[in-house]
């Protein structure tokens, strides 16, 4: 099992002052988690989903990253694919000279967009958001591998390009792509992507999911010149020395991402302001109801908070269920940054060393 | 591990498969019964048999654990049909299993098969001496089974059994006894005799530690203090009715009357034989060697619980509600309060809104499109349960979805997309309550309704 750390940016109370002070602060939580031994560091686009995403150009995060890291993992996911986000040519630019620049660490990510705001924002098409993604996902890796480029499809017309820098590891970067419906691990698994999936449904309903990923990655006709066979989930995450603490916080830090969540997806308006979601802790007996349901067996409340045991008995699950890596998301808009840090810490000294 | 279950379909296998699918350890299930499972999941695959296919060994194949529950009980069976389902059925099962080399089976027996109406010592102990039951087919099965296991379990010494004895089960959907009663809290009485019961998730759990412990041998699983059935009535807030008992002479006669009043094809009167005796059993053995740790460990626990449980009818507004998902489905889709992953997605949900004035419903999404019928669908691709309580509360916004499931007050079972489209659902009417004009209004007085009473 793979451990790796997930940003989305997210901020409770939004000010200039706070955004900095998060973007400093992840810089600085990426070098811990390199040196704790943590996989991939990730970072999501996102653009205007106020409190939910402020990782709307992690490109340059993703480079301060590398720059002050070793060995952890770049993982820069997912990547908006159609084509008013970033032109499939931009995406391959970028990819390639980050893989150069941080010594061949790319893990690189698709995804196609969900949220209206962003969609509108950018006047995609958002009847051929899917077609988009899939066509700059086919073409991407052959501007890597082909000297000269040239493409005629639906959306992109690209007369012979040389299309520079090449990436360093060969024959690419790792490539995974986003899981939004029940089908889209296996539908992925078939292109030869790698799954990055919510960690939602119980164990069973998950282990099916990694188990249809896995026999559609055998018959896959990949999309690159190699096959990620990797399936990986982001549950919501904060793992302190106490217990009752870190599930204060982190079931308050969970409510706070599913809500804002809901808010930019499910909503059919375009928030703008102050979000009305819950930013309270839980209270006594919601959470304790909250932490014994988090001992259950077949339990679909994926979180990975608590103590360094309750954290173990969450991954031994994760195991169990097939998933090749954890992607946890601890920075949560409610969650204190130092808390974050903790968290971070106590994960990666008191529960990775245990399943490495 | 895998494990094939029979009659997986029923009362008490719908409560045993939700705990195997949920058994980390349980890697495959096969669930063999008449009809499709209640319990939604990857992990098991359910195959239409009868006890009686001659083809029946196939579905063994494999198999770690056989868990052996199907039964007929009392319903619209000849005696021999239920001999040839009860007993030859098992025999064959048993044997099958044997042959491909299960390591353990799980046999729900029956505090009848110690024998019915006859006096019996008090309390039935596990080693007490089995009698036959010439008056009662069931019971009489039971002990036939029973006997059979004696000589199966010398000639397979390998194979651990496990015989629980259950008392009479009781729970939340209860086969035995018809829905006309019970939503008019009416309890059919057939005699004065004190009966021991249980609570069947209880028997679920026994049957998870059955399966999970080294053990073999005979469990008696009874709450404890037998009730009779006025006693029954009274602590569920039923009335109770006795069944008119006529001559005993006359007793086919009496039996096709008392089919008609109870709604059923057949009565057997032995019943009512049965009904004339107590039946005190001891679940000492089971709480100290099974370490078995029943939720409701007295009869009187689990009389009010049954009260509580037993359907009286839907809360109107939540049958009001209901009424209008199809509406309010199409709503969500015009103004993307439905996720766009959910609208090309077909997808059959059970509704399962617990409590007594909770009940059963079918939510069929197609196309983006939700329509609601009464009933459970076999089998559906998830299950959503949540307390009546808890839906008018969401409805009435005094909580939230993602509160609710984070504390486990809503559960989802099968495929997660059916939490969000009942969130979807709920939060497109609290977005309602916000509009103007007159849409607005109607949502703000229903919601207000909805509140009446909802956090109590």
């Amino acid at each position: 099992m793979k451990f790796s750390l997930f940003y989305e940016m997210q901020i409770a109370d939004p000010t200039r002052a706070a955004e900095a002070a998060l973007f400093r602060a992840a810089v600085d939580q990426a070098v811990l988690a390199d040196e704790l031994g943590y996989h991939a560091v990730w970072a999501v686009e996102h653009h205007g989903l106020r409190e939910y995403s402020h990782s709307s150009a992690p490109e340059i995060f993703l480079s301060f990253v590398a720059a002050k890291t070793k060995r952890v993992r770049i993982g820069h996911g997912v990547t908006l694919l159609p084509h008013r986000y970033n032109h499939p040519i931009r995406i391959a630019e970028r990819i390639a000279t980050l893989d150069v620049l941080s010594g061949g660490r790319v893990n690189w990510g698709s995804g196609k967009s969900s949220s209206k705001v962003e969609q509108l924002a950018f006047e995609n098409d958002v009847d051929t958001l899917h077609e988009q993604w899939l066509e700059a996902v086919r073409i991407i890796p052959k501007m890597w591998e082909e000297e000269v480029f040239s493409y005629e499809g639906k959306f992109s017309k690209i007369p012979p390009t040389q299309v520079v820098p090449k990436p360093v590891q060969t024959p690419h970067p790792p490539m995974f792509a986003a899981c939004t419906k029940p089908d889209s691990a296996a539908s992925v698994g078939k292109l030869g992507l790698g799954a990055l999936n919510f960690a939602i449904g119980s164990d069973d309903y998950l282990a099916a999911k990694v188990e249809a990923y896995r026999a559609a990655v055998e018959r896959a006709e990949p999309v690159g010149k190699a096959v990620t066979n990797h399936f990986a989930c982001t549950p919501p995450a904060l793992v302190l020395p106490d217990d009752t603490q870190a599930c204060r916080y982190g079931f308050r830090g969970a409510r706070f991402f599913a809500e804002t969540l809901s808010r930019y997806y499910l909503g059919g308006e375009r928030p703008v302001g102050r979000l009305p979601v819950n930013r309270d802790f839980l209270s006594d007996d919601e959470l304790a109801a909250a932490m014994a349901m988090r001992g259950e067996s077949g339990s679909s409340q994926n979180v990975c908070v608590g103590d360094p045991v309750a954290a173990k008995e969450f991954v031994s699950r994760f195991v169990d269920i097939g998933v090749d890596e954890l992607i946890l998301v601890m920075q949560m808009g409610t969650v204190p940054v130092d808390l974050v840090t903790e968290s971070i810490r106590t994960f990666g000294e008191k529960v990775l060393p245990h399943f490495s | 591990m895998k494990v094939v279950v029979t009659g997986g379909a029923g009362q008490l296998g719908t409560a045993v498969l939700e705990r195997l699918v949920a058994d980390r350890k349980v890697k495959k299930i096969v669930s063999l019964d008449l009809k499709p499972p209640f319990v939604p999941s990857p992990r098991i695959d359910f195959r239409i048999a009868d006890l009686r296919d001659p083809g029946l060994e196939r579905h063994l194949e494999g198999a770690d654990v056989l868990v052996h529950l199907a039964f007929i009980v009392a319903k619209r069976s000849s005696a021999g049909t239920m001999r040839a389902v009860n007993v030859e059925g098992s025999r064959r099962i048993f044997e099958a299993a044997a042959r491909h080399g299960v390591s353990k089976i799980v046999y729900t027996s029956s505090v009848a098969a110690y024998g019915v109406a006859q006096p019996l010592p008090e309390p039935v102990l596990e080693t007490t001496e089995r009698r036959r039951s010439p008056l009662l087919t069931y019971a009489d099965n039971k002990w036939e089974v029973e006997d059979f296991l004696d000589h199966f379990e010398k000639e397979n010494a390998s194979i651990r059994v496990v015989r629980l004895r259950p008392g009479i089960l009781l729970g939340r959907r209860i086969a035995h006894v018809s829905e006309a009663f019970l939503s008019r809290r009416v309890l059919p009485i057939a005699g004065p005799g004190r009966a021991p019961i249980v609570w069947d998730e209880d028997v679920a759990d026994a049957v998870m530690l059955g399966l999970r412990k080294d053990v073999r041998g005979a469990f008696n699983l009874v709450a404890e203090g037998a009730l009779t059935g006025e006693e029954l009535a009274r602590l569920a807030g039923f009335r109770a009715w006795h069944l008119p008992r006529g001559a005993v002479s006359a007793a086919t006669k009496v039996g096709s009357a008392m089919a008609k009043i109870l709604g059923e094809r057949r009565f057997d009167t032995g019943w009512l034989a049965a009904a004339e005796h107590d039946v005190v059993v001891s679940g000492q053995k089971a709480l100290a060697e099974l370490e078995w740790k029943p939720r409701y460990p007295t009869a009187a626990d689990v009389a009010i619980a049954f009260g509580k449980n037993a359907p009286r009818g839907t809360d109107r507004r939540i049958g009001l509600f209901l009424g209008m998902v199809g509406r309010l489905s199409k709503r969500a889709r015009a103004t993307g309060e439905m996720p766009r992953e959910a609208q090309n997605v077909n997808l059959v949900v059970h509704l399962d809104v617990t409590g007594g004035t909770g009940g059963d419903f079918t939510l069929k999404l197609e196309d983006g499109v939700l329509s609601v019928t009464p009933g459970i669908p076999r089998p559906p691709d998830s299950t959503v349960t949540l307390s009546a309580e808890t839906f008018l509360e969401l409805l009435s916004g005094k909580t939230e979805a993602s509160t609710a499931s984070m504390v486990g007050k809503i559960r989802v079972r099968g495929e997660p997309l059916a939490g969000l489209v009942i969130g979807g659902i709920v939060s497109g009417f609290r977005r309602a309550t916000e509009a103007r004009g007159a849409e607005g209004r109607v949502a703000r007085g229903l919601s207000a309704w909805f509140s009446r009473g909802a956090a109590s």
